[in-house]
């Protein structure tokens, strides 16, 4: 053998043909050694084995290295010489590509503009409700305006439209800003909600305002409830009902009672702080 | 559910080995990223029926197999390759998937792909499935063990053309006839290493009146461990409690003897072979004479269990490379082409 050749490197099937003739073995030996067809055990020697996985490639080559006794470090280096490339993966059938194959980032994109979009409406939306209720206050402004021009020109026609305003705008949420616009608006209607409750033939008028929280119960002529409640420090309310009323107050240092817009004197009937008492029309004598 | 998905992004999808003795995960784009043992160390704190908690799990729990002290008890959450205790599998997969997402700011929700005996039952099934959503994941694919096995050894499994494949796992040994991507044959047998173990502690105790812990079996099989009788004989040198004396003796072992032991298991796993020849429909079987058997999982390194399946059956017989890991890896490669393409046509129910 001469030094050039010697120095090419030989291919796994050829050194395996080299050292099964020097060991003197035929095809067939090795067919029925390693239990692999005849056919087989000649296309591993001559590297033909393209039509098999790299998996039995492989598994042939080493079956067939150890049989003929090379080394460890012969049959890897043998081993590293095949292709072991893993085959593949397909379907069988075709199969529909998924149509949004977007990557995890995009994904992550969608997220961020998803939260951005929904941030931005809920923001509108909020500024929207501001601005609304900014309008609303000054349409009270605007109406308690209408409301005195009418009442100081027309008399009792003018007082049916100012009820009907009222009633309309009661349902409106008062602001809660003290010394506003929309406060003074506020302010003027019940003053012509007073006035106006003024006429109505039996009724009384009773306006209690509370500087500190205090339970409240009145109760008019006719037996109705007008108020059971908490009343908070700060508020003031106002009830027509047919005198007397039945009051009791829970704590009645904070509270400032007006009759028809008469001021009740609540010491005769107060105890411990705590008014009970039966409050007539102005003139008529309450009892404690 | 929005949140999972969001959360979703930010984890990787996992493949899953979730094996009797071992379980290996398998990261998308990262490959093997853990191989534990499945092993759970339970803390009892005000003793039995007590509340419990989970003090260590893979490595370190196998650490204290068979040392633990009386409020300590080491717990293994499969068996025969199918949930035993439904808690502590859960326990375990969550602090895997963790432990896989370690740096991540967010709690993982991976895509989890598990792998399962192909004679799983329905109930078994949806016991992983659910252990699995408990520790976190937010889509579970199961796939069978040999389809995964063989995937990941190499077998083109899409092509009209049978490959037989012999997965030795821990706890079952699971063998199946593949072509055009599915099953045409497979059958389970709970037999693989735990009984190999077991049947080498027994041959110990009976010849030499000498007790050893599981740990011990498992080193012997390791090492001096064969299927085929060596022509020059290994030895070993081990530890246990003599039975008569109490003490604790040496011994060696040789590995005809660890044969000899193992003959029961071995047994088993060829009958199954046998069967599944029988059983394969005629022109797969003549593919299988061509392309021979591949063997995968733990089981395959044992020594000569090639030689005897051959001699046994008359077929080549190769073993994968890195044998313990193939149905990890072809679990992921399964994930990959059942994102790749509309279909998860590799999972099962």
């Amino acid at each position: 053998m001469s030094e050039q050749q010697q120095l090419i490197p030989i291919s796994p099937g050829e050194s395996l043909r080299q050292r099964r003739v020097k060991k003197k073995l035929s095809i067939a030996d090795i067919s029925n050694a390693l239990r692999i067809d005849g056919p087989v055990v000649v296309s591993i020697e001559s590297d033909q084995l393209d039509h098999l996985a790299p998996i039995y490639r492989r598994g042939y080559v080493q079956s067939y290295a150890r049989h003929l006794g090379f080394k460890k470090d012969e049959i890897a280096q043998m081993l590293a010489a095949i292709d072991d490339q893993a085959p593949q993966l397909h379907t069988v059938f075709p199969e529909a590509s998924r149509p949004d194959q977007s990557d995890r980032w995009i994904k992550a994109a969608g997220y961020v503009l998803a939260s951005l979009l929904v941030g931005t409406l809920a923001w509108q939306f909020s500024h929207e409700a501001i601005r609304l209720s900014g309008e609303v206050s000054e349409s009270a402004e605007l109406g308690s305006g209408t409301v005195g021009l009418n009442s100081a020109n027309n008399g009792e026609s003018s007082k049916r439209h100012v009820n009907a305003s009222i009633a309309a705008l009661e349902n409106i949420k008062r602001p809660s800003g003290r010394g506003s616009a929309a406060e003074q608006a506020w302010a003027a209607l019940d003053q012509v909600n007073a006035d106006s409750a003024d006429g109505i033939e039996g009724e009384s008028v009773l306006k209690l305002s509370a500087s500190g929280d205090s339970w409240v119960e009145i109760t008019d002529a006719q037996g109705r409830q007008l108020e059971l409640d908490l009343v908070r420090g700060g508020s003031s309310k106002q009830y027509r009902g047919e005198a007397p009323f039945s009051i009791q107050l829970g704590r009645a240092s904070a509270i400032s009672l007006l009759i028809n817009g008469q001021a009740v004197d609540l010491a005769p009937h107060t105890q411990d702080d705590v008014t009970q008492m039966l409050l007539d029309k102005p003139g008529d004598e309450a009892s404690g | 559910m929005v949140f999972k998905s969001l959360r979703g992004l930010f984890s990787n999808d996992l493949s899953i080995d979730l094996g009797t003795a071992n379980t290996l995960v398998y990261v998308r784009g990262q490959g093997i990223v853990l191989n534990e043992p499945s092993v759970v160390a339970v803390r009892m704190d005000r003793g039995p029926g007590g509340p419990q908690s989970v003090a260590a799990v893979g490595i370190e729990a196998k650490r204290m197999l068979g040392r633990t002290p009386g409020n300590i008890r080491t717990v293994r959450p499969l068996k025969d390759g199918v949930i035993a205790d439904f808690n502590m599998t859960e326990a375990m997969l969550q602090h895997f998937i963790k432990k896989v997402h370690e740096s991540r700011f967010l709690r993982p929700s991976p895509r989890v792909l598990v792998c399962v005996p192909c004679s799983s039952t329905q109930v078994e099934r949806k016991a992983i499935k659910e252990s699995a959503e408990g520790a976190g994941a937010r889509e579970v694919f199961l796939i069978e063990e040999p389809m995964a096995a063989a995937i990941g050894a190499g077998i083109p499994v899409h092509e009209a053309r049978g490959a037989m494949v012999l997965d030795v796992g821990g706890g079952t040994s699971e063998v199946a006839v593949i072509s055009l991507n599915g099953l045409v044959y497979s059958n389970s047998v709970r037999v693989g290493g735990d009984q190999c173990d077991e049947a080498i502690i027994n041959y110990v105790r009976r010849n030499y009146g000498t007790l050893i812990g599981e740990t011990t079996a498992e080193q012997i099989k390791i090492q001096i461990g064969c299927a085929w009788p060596d022509d020059e004989p290994e030895e070993m040198s081990v530890s246990g409690r003599n039975l008569a004396e109490g003490v604790p003796r040496r011994i060696t072992i040789t590995s005809n003897e660890v044969l000899e032991a193992l003959n029961e298991s071995l047994s088993s796993i060829l009958d199954a072979v046998k069967t599944a020849l029988e059983q394969t429909p005629p022109e797969l079987c003549a593919d299988v004479v061509e392309t021979g058997i591949v063997l995968t999982g733990g089981g395959a390194l044992l020594r000569g269990l090639d030689r005897l399946i051959s001699e046994e059956t008359g077929l080549p017989v190769f073993v994968a490379d890195d044998p313990l890991t193939c149905v990890a890896r072809g679990g992921g490669r399964a994930l990959e082409l059942m994102d790749q393409n509309h279909g998860d046509f590799f999972s099962i129910n």
